[in-house]
Formats: C-alpha cells, structure tokens, sequence
C-alpha cells in the first residue's frame, strides 16, 4: 500500500470519527433544505409571476446559488484541523518520519475533506432532484450547477487545507479561510463600485460561478478552479515541507 | 555482535536561525549495538534525532539507515526505522488496533500482513487486553506503550526511542526496558534519557551530547568497582591481597575496590569476608563512574551557551 492511500484511509477514518464533521454535514444539509423549502414556497405563491422564467431559473438556480454560500461557510470547519493539529500536536514530525512525503501528507489530507464535502455535495445535489415529480427541470442546466458546486467545494477544501498547513491554531486557519473565501467570493463587488477593476471580477468565485448557474459550460471558468485549487494545494505542501526543513 | 552497520550519520549540524543546536555530530551504529545518548536539557538530543529519523532536515551533513541515504533514498530508509518522539505519536480518537494498523499501512506493511505486525507489535508491548479500546482513554503508561509499539509494528532494523521510559510505573519500566534489550540483539537502537541507571541497565555504548556536539563516545564499561562495608576493618594490605582485587581504596563511604572480574570478586570477597568474620555489611557495585563522567564532561553547561555563528 502507497504512503498516500494509507495516509488517505487514516486520515478518512479519523474524519468520519469527528462529531465535527457530522454536525456540518448535518447542518449543511439541513439549511440548504430550508432553502429550498423556502424556494419552494415562494415559488408556489408566485408561481403566476414566476412562471415565465421557469421553475429552473427561480429555484433550481437560486438553491445552488445559496449551496455555495453554505459550503464557503461550513468548509473551513472541516479543514481548520487538517495540518494545524498535526503542527501542534507534534504529530506533523511523526509522519515526516514515516516513508510519507510532504506531498502525500497534504494530498491525503486533502483527499479525505474532498470525500466528507462530496457527501454534502451528493445531498445538495439529490434534493433539487424531487422537481423531477411535478415539473421539468432544465438537465443541462442542473448538470453545470453540479460541476461548478463540485469545483467550488474542492477549491474551498484546498483553500482550507492551505490555511491549515500555515499556522498551528485550527481556530486561525478557519478564519483565515473564511476571510480568504469571503474576499474572493465579494470580489466581484469591488469590481461594480468600480468599473475599471476587471481584475476583481476576474478572480472572484462569484462571477466565475454565475456561468455555470446559467448552464454555460466556460473552460476559462473551469481553468479558473482547477487552478486556483492547484495553487492552494502547492502552498500547503510547501508549507509542509517548510515545518520539516526550517522548524 | 555483527558489525553489519545499519545507521551512520556523519557531520551533522543543524541552525536554528543563527543559533547552531547541533554541531558536526558523527554516530554510526551496528547491528545489536544499542546506544545510550546522554544529555543535559538543550543539548541537542532531540534534534539531532529528529535529523537522524528524517523528522527534521539537517542544515548539513548525511544519514544512512540500512545503506540507503536519507536524503537520496528517503522511502526506503525511513522504511526501516522506527522512532518513538519525548511525546508518543498518538491519534487519541482512535481505538488502539486501528491505530497500529494505520502505522504498519503507512511504514510499508502490505495490507493482507498488517494484521500479524499489528498483533505481533501489541503482544511484545503488553496490549492485548486494550486493543479495542480507545487511546484517549489509556493511561499515560499505556499510552506510552501503544508508542512504542507504532515504532516497532514494521519491523524496522533501527530503532529511535526518546525517553522510553517516561510516565511508566516501575514494572512497566523494568518490562520496557526488557523489551529494547530483546529487540536491540538484531538491530541497532538508540535510548536517549536522563535516567543514567538506564542506560547502565541497557546501552552497549554510551555518547554524551554537550552543547550540540558529542563530547563521550565509547563502549559502556562494565562495571569494575565494588563499594563495600564492613564492621571490623581489616586494613588495606588484607583487602589488596584478595584474589581479583586490583586496588583498594578507602573513602567516606567505606571500602572502594577496583577489581578485574567484578561477579566473580564479589562472590570470592563475599565469602572470603564471611569466613574471615570482617562483619559484612555492605557489597554492591559502584555505579558512580557515568555519574561523575558525565558531571565532568557537562560541567560548563551554561557558561558557554549554544555555538553561535553570528
């Protein structure tokens, strides 16, 4: 067995112990349940107006638009213990002294907060899914919010991982993610005050998601996720590697 | 002992900013040797384990566990080590098996094997009754146990032990060190403590660490003094006279006589002085050498400070 896919079981294993991580899950399904009990409703009692939208642009739209919202919020729970407490606990220099690279610690990580997150995507995903019943729903269009919420939550497990490896307190690393998502999820604001600032409007999450709310399938956008992702994962091995060659 | 050489580090030094911590340390070890490594507090002995286990980079110098390099060869060297840090390594939201399998899975144990090594390394350690319970609910000696037995789940042919023994009761003591010694006949270990009757009771050589370099590196000495008291004092000339008595030199603690087979002196003047009707009150052995050894070669410690380069 790879150093990685042990380290990935452990570090799974150990994941779906924490009450943590079942209390976000938990939470994460029950809010975006209320949303789109919410939606539901406001969607029946101004089904006359609403109607020509359609029901996948006034909910379908709408209730993936707040998934993302609850996933920028819930993620950094999830991975403010990811390296920190390894840090702290000095267990970070017991598996520097295992066959296990700085890659494979990070990797594995990172891994096992992909899987718990894809649980919560695989509910968020399923509940939109009862329309089906009573009114058809743009397939396309569900099928680019279930992509965009797949790279937006990997890309938020990524950002947290990062923020883990970077400092010993789990408390700090989920702030900072949060601060870190927030800034680039509200960076598309800045760019509204401000018409010139493109760049804002670039790199915000925001804007890159609103492509695949609408059903357009963007490889820019794409790139955009899979590179930032890339980006945060490679700081947090960096970072890793740092604790063992400069602690 | 086999002089198969299974861990050698030469020249290692280690910065921490300015402040140089190690300072060009030199250990090789062989097969069946286990090493004593004595130090006061903040003399580096952590660190440069923590270089020799791969836990820590060394600014300069090169390890080699087994014949591979742990900088060239990093997987396959550290496959054959094992390391219990000053704090065990411990998950403490998971149960005991469960986190032994995960070590044997990370150190290389095929999956289908790690079973056995799990319960192999659980036996030798004296955990089967606690294999399914969790480790946050052991005692600290248990805990130090399930420590113990990470480090050796995979086998490994060097093993790094920082203060084995702390948190463990005397019994559990005297089990653990029982252990090393039976594991130290095939491979070469290395036992860092304070506790010099330890390393008496264990080491097969001893090095000193003083202010990041080793100061004392030699075979651990058998002991050749016996301390003796006795009620009527037969003089000098009596003692020197005994068969296997070397010397005889009295002090405030009574009789101090350098011998050259200590068992066999003490059994000889044991019934010697009894025949002879001296009044036997006291015969042990003097452990004082390492003791004093030690004080000597550490004595300045905080007049110089760690080495700085700055």
């Amino acid at each position: 067995m790879s150093s990685f896919s042990a380290l990935y079981k452990l570090e799974a294993q150990r994941l779906f112990r924490r009450p943590l991580a079942w209390l976000v899950l938990c939470v994460g399904s029950g809010l975006m349940a209320l949303f789109y009990l919410l939606l539901m409703v406001r969607y029946l009692d101004q089904e006359s107006s609403l109607r020509a939208a359609g029901v996948t642009a006034e909910l379908l739209v709408r209730y993936f638009g707040s998934a993302a919202l609850v996933v920028l919020l819930l993620t950094p729970l999830i991975s403010m213990q990811a390296v920190a407490n390894d840090k702290r606990d000095g267990m970070l220099r017991f598996l520097f002294s295992t066959p296990a690279s700085s890659a494979d610690i990070v990797l594995a990580k990172l891994a096992a907060i992909v899987s718990l997150v894809a649980l919560l995507w695989v509910a968020i995903g399923l509940m939109p899914l009862t329309l089906l019943w009573g009114a058809p729903i743009d397939v396309g269009v569900y099928g680019t919010n279930l992509l965009g919420l797949a790279l937006f939550m990997t890309l938020h497990a990524c950002l947290g991982v990062m923020c883990s490896a970077l400092t010993r307190q789990p408390v700090a690393a989920a702030v900072l993610a949060l601060v870190v998502s927030l800034t680039l999820w509200l960076a598309e604001f800045a760019q509204r005050l401000d018409r010139d600032a493109s760049l804002l409007g670039g790199i915000s999450t925001l804007t890159r998601m609103r492509g695949f709310a609408l059903g357009i399938l963007n490889v820019a956008d794409i790139v955009y996720f899979a590179g930032l992702a890339l980006m945060c994962a490679v700081i947090a091995v960096w970072a890793v590697e740092g604790s063992r060659r400069y602690a | 002992m086999n002089d198969e050489v299974l861990l050698a580090a030469r020249g290692l030094s280690r910065y921490y900013g300015a402040r140089q911590v190690v300072c060009g340390v030199d250990i090789v070890l062989t097969r069946g040797e286990i090493l004593g490594f004595l130090g006061q507090n903040g003399a580096g002995k952590s660190t440069t384990m923590q270089i020799l286990c791969g836990a820590l980079a060394a600014s300069s110098g090169t390890v080699e566990i087994g014949g591979h390099g742990l900088t060239s060869a990093p997987l396959a060297a550290k496959a054959q080590l094992g390391y219990l840090p000053e704090i065990p390594p411990l998950y403490r939201d998971m149960l005991v098996d469960d986190y032994l399998g995960a070590c044997a899975r990370l150190q290389g144990v095929r999956a289908d094997a790690a079973r056995g090594a799990v319960a192999r390394a659980r036996q030798r350690c004296g955990l089967n009754d606690v294999g399914s319970r969790l480790i946050a609910h052991l005692s600290k000696g248990y805990q130090q146990r399930v420590g113990i037995a990470q480090a050796i789940v995979h086998d490994p042919r060097v093993l790094i032990f920082d203060e084995p023994t702390a948190g463990l009761d005397p019994g559990q003591i005297r089990e653990v060190r029982e252990l090393i010694r039976d594991l130290g006949r095939e491979r070469a270990i290395i036992v860092s403590t304070h506790i010099l009757p330890e390393v008496r009771a264990l080491a097969t050589r001893i090095a000193i660490l003083h202010q990041g370099r080793v100061v004392h590196d030699a075979q651990a000495s058998a002991v050749r003094r016996l301390r003796v008291r006795l009620r009527y004092e037969p003089g000098h000339a009596a003692l020197a006279a005994l068969p296997g008595v070397v010397a005889a030199d009295f002090g405030s603690h009574g009789w101090l006589l350098t011998v050259a087979d200590p068992e066999a002196a003490a059994e000889a003047f044991a019934t010697h002085a009894v025949a002879a009707g001296w009044g036997l009150i006291e015969l042990e052995p003097d452990y004082d050498d390492l003791e004093q050894r030690f004080l000597a070669l550490t004595r300045d410690a905080g007049s110089r400070g760690s080495v700085s380069v700055a």
